[in-house]
């Protein structure tokens, strides 16, 4: 996760290095309340709040993280060209639907985390799963977490994450929400 | 019809699993392929089966590697057990019984190793997974 994080971005903006919430027309620190349709930002030594129509013309430009995540999406639509009994062992094909809801999930924790911790979502593998269930898996040297995307979309997405050691996180979640707790779990293996 | 004794598997052996050649991407194991088929995941116990016996068991053996892992290793992951369920026709056969949750996914791909890729897979230098 690069390059930002919490600490860096919102309480020592005057050292940090988070390029996505630096508002070059400003030269200022800047992070958005979406809920109010304000932005606040680091001027002066202090937070100024103000609207965003203060802001037209700032338009937030296309992160880094949203490519690779464009990237990986575009990689994974094989899956849906996997027809029944693809594997020869009956697996059945996996539906324009599930690997939609798993897109949006994935597009809506790499959004949360970067407009409100200013951290940049590792891209995962989208890989299919079990019984027509579509995987996120990020395998890398800190941690791995898979999450499941169930065929059915009244089941709730699982995921299981660790970091190769003692810390642990499991659970079930509403993919239509955000899960504070994975994603706090997730900045913080950055 | 044969009718195998149903025995204890000692945790010193192995457990061998075809993996058909659509789970593998860029040498390496999808998890969606460690699940259960009706009660459990189906694998050949070590004492009676070779890992050539594990592949030739597939609709296509050319499509399909094997992979082993330890029955101890098997046994700690949360929720799983080993019982060994012979079929008339394969004395080795052996479920892996419990759910298979993203843990028990993620704690099984750590502990497989590959013992026969699969054909015409480009060689990967590490064997694991």
């Amino acid at each position: 996760m690069v390059p930002g994080s919490l600490e860096t971005c919102h309480e020592l903006p005057a050292v940090a290095t988070c390029k996505e919430h630096r508002d070059q027309r400003r030269d200022a620190w800047v992070k958005k309340y979406p809920r109010r349709d304000e932005w606040s930002a680091y001027q002066g030594g202090e937070w100024k709040v103000f609207s965003s129509a203060t802001r037209r013309g700032s338009s937030p430009k296309r992160s880094e993280s949203d490519r690779r995540i464009d990237e990986t999406v575009r990689s994974s639509t094989w899956i849906l060209d996997l027809s029944h009994d693809w594997d020869e062992e009956g697996s059945p094909a996996y539906s324009a639907e599930t690997w939609d809801r798993a897109v949006k999930f994935l597009r809506n924790q790499a959004s949360w985390l970067r407009q409100h911790l200013c951290i940049t979502l590792e891209a995962p593998r989208i890989l299919p799963g079990p019984h027509g269930s579509i995987d996120l898996h990020w395998d890398t040297d800190g941690y791995e977490l898979l999450v499941n995307i169930p065929a059915n979309p009244e089941t709730p997405v699982s995921f299981y994450g660790d970091d190769r050691g003692k810390i642990s996180i499991k659970g079930t979640l509403d993919p239509s929400t955000y899960n504070r707790g994975l994603l706090m779990w997730l900045a913080k293996q950055g | 019809m044969i009718s195998w004794t149903v025995e204890k598997i000692p945790d010193s052996d192995f457990l061998y699993m075809r993996v058909h050649q659509m789970w593998v991407r860029e040498g390496e194991l999808v998890p969606g392929v460690l699940r259960n088929h009706g009660e459990g995941m189906s694998t050949d116990w070590s004492r009676y089966a070779r890992p050539d016996d594990t592949r030739r068991r597939a609709r296509d053996p050319s499509r399909n590697g094997v992979i082993e892992m330890g029955v101890e290793a098997v046994r700690r992951v949360p929720g799983q057990s080993v019982e060994h369920r012979p079929l008339p026709d394969n004395r080795a056969h052996t479920d892996v019984l419990g759910d298979k949750d993203e843990e028990a996914r993620v704690k099984f791909r750590r502990i497989a190793r590959w013992v026969l890729r699969c054909p015409g897979e480009p060689p990967v230098a590490d064997s694991t997974t």
